[in-house]
């Protein structure tokens, strides 16, 4: 695979692995987060289970629904989203450190210089890790509705308001 | 080539007067000769680090006066005749004097004072 | 052509700059002069664009857009290097934004200033670091190369080094505006003063004028503001004066 130069999309000066470390730190944070929600899902389905004689025997009841289950999943996703506000930010602001390269940059026939250095990674990333959002939502959901005994499935209309399709 | 490299820019004299005057007292003390170039424009400007409009006027003075000759494209000469060389050595000096006594004057000194400073000084320096 | 047309500039209540009209050609080398304050940087970042301001800007008669604003250069006190650029890493950026961008004189000037070409910027010293901001807006290609306090921080051999350089290769076409507070030393390579008070061009002369007149740049300075020599020794005596 052929390696991407992140030099032209970010501001001059800051490494090309900022590119990427971004991303990736934003991906895993989001994972992490979204861990909680496998817990919870783990530990509400072993509630539909007991132990007896050695043996894990279904027992019934009503799961919790998957909203209160995913509760704040997702919120890895979205605060990775909402930090590419700030390094938007600090990438506009490392042409005032140092030195004000922010006049050249302001200077150039190319326009669009200044506009792709600070704004790429950010609307990258918050493109990327809605993308991510999105389908973990979807996985959680699955995992939800797959693993779950259907008896033990709360109501229809629940799993209508948080499914996907 | 005419060399300005011992040329030393004073402030409260005009630069063109200057540079001017660095050629007449080659001229006159013999070390510049009918037909020397001299440095471009350019490069006299980066010498001495003077404004080029600045040695333009000088070398139009002086081209005017008759002393240099200039071709576009080509590098400025001295253009001189013996007369011009000859009265030269005569007017610079002339010239200095003329300063020396004006000053020896105003500090109340007489003729005879003057000379014998100028005898006694200049053994000194040759000594 | 540089015009400058009624060009006004205030921050909140303060007038920077106040109905500025200015014209400066090709070749011209300008030095702009006036205490702080006076509104010699307002005036170059408003020529630049970056700043707003009232009145008109114009290059040979056009407005100043993006690919115009390629004709003029800025070197400024502050820097506008990128530090943790080398200055090959700048060379090749430059190279690909202007493509007037002159090499040869480039590489010549670096060379001159013994300036490496593989360390990030930021290693430089303050002196080294001015030569590196003036070399790039020599070096970028364009007409008119405006420079603010360029030499702040460099020692008395480094600048006349510099002037001389300049006017080596400086071309007939090329203009530049120097704002500066060391006035003698430059009064032998400008062709004309530009001098700036409280916003207001208070003064505008060539040095040829100035010569006929018998004058030097800093006569007329002191001309112009009708600076009184006295001036200390009277708030002196008045002081004293009170004392007693």
């Amino acid at each position: 695979m052929k390696k991407f130069d992140w030099s032209g999309v970010l501001p001059l000066g800051i490494s090309q692995r900022q590119g990427p470390k971004v991303l990736i730190t934003g991906l895993t944070a989001g994972l992490l987060v979204n861990c909680i929600y496998l817990l919870r899902y783990a530990s509400a389905y072993g509630d539909l289970f007991r132990w007896v004689n050695g043996k894990r025997v279904y027992v019934g009841g009503i799961i919790p629904t998957f909203r209160q289950l995913l509760d704040r999943g997702l919120y890895g996703c979205w605060m990775a989203m909402l930090a590419m506000l700030p390094l938007a930010w600090y990438y506009w602001r490392s042409h005032y450190w140092g030195s004000k390269s922010i006049y050249t940059m302001r200077r150039l026939p190319d326009g669009s210089q200044l506009r792709r250095r600070c704004l790429t990674i950010p609307l990258l990333g918050a493109a990327v890790f809605f993308l991510e959002a999105m389908i973990l939502w979807q996985l959680d959901f699955l995992l939800y509705w797959f693993f779950t005994p259907e008896a033990s499935l709360p109501s229809v209309h629940w799993m209508a308001l948080w499914s996907l399709w | 080539m005419v060399s300005f490299d011992d040329l030393k820019l004073e402030s409260g004299v005009p630069i063109y007067l200057q540079i001017i005057n660095h050629l007449k007292t080659g001229i006159a003390a013999g070390t510049v000769t009918d037909g020397e170039e001299l440095p471009s424009r350019r490069t006299l400007s980066a010498l001495l680090g003077v404004n080029p409009n600045t040695i333009q006027k000088a070398f139009r003075m002086l081209e005017e006066e008759g002393l240099i000759s200039s071709h576009t494209g080509a590098k400025s000469c001295v253009s001189l005749s013996p007369e011009q060389a000859r009265a030269l050595g005569r007017a610079l000096p002339d010239g200095q004097a003329e300063q020396f006594i004006a000053q020896m004057k105003a500090m109340g000194l007489t003729c005879d004072q003057s000379v014998e400073l100028v005898r006694r000084l200049w053994k000194e320096e040759e000594g | 052509m540089l015009e400058l047309k009624r060009v006004c500039k205030n921050y909140g209540q303060k007038r920077a700059l106040d109905m500025v009209d200015l014209t400066i050609g090709p070749g011209e080398i300008v030095g702009l002069f006036g205490e702080n304050g006076a509104g010699k940087t307002t005036l170059m970042k408003c020529i630049l664009g970056l700043i707003p301001h009232m009145g008109v800007i114009t290059l040979d008669g056009k407005p100043i857009d993006r690919k115009r604003m390629a004709r003029l250069s800025f070197a400024t006190c502050e820097h506008s290097f990128f530090p943790n650029l080398t200055p090959q890493a700048h060379r090749e950026f430059y190279k690909g934004q202007f493509p007037t961008f002159r090499d040869k004189r480039f590489k010549a000037l670096m060379e001159f200033f013994q300036l490496p070409m593989g360390k990030a910027v930021r290693t430089f010293s303050t002196g080294q670091k001015n030569q590196f901001e003036v070399i790039m807006a020599l070096s970028q290609g364009a007409d008119y190369i405006l420079m603010d306090e360029p030499f702040a921080g460099n020692d008395v051999f480094n600048r006349e080094d510099f002037y001389k350089v300049l006017l080596g290769i400086l071309e007939p076409t090329e203009t530049v505006i120097l704002s500066t507070h060391l006035l003698e030393e430059v009064s032998g390579f400008i062709s004309r003063g530009v001098l700036l008070r409280g916003g207001q061009v208070v003064g505008d002369v060539s040095t040829l004028e100035l010569d006929e007149k018998g004058m030097n740049i800093l006569d007329y300075v002191k001309q112009t503001y009708h600076y009184q020599p006295d001036r200390v020794s009277k708030a002196l005596r008045e002081l004293t004066g009170e004392e007693e």
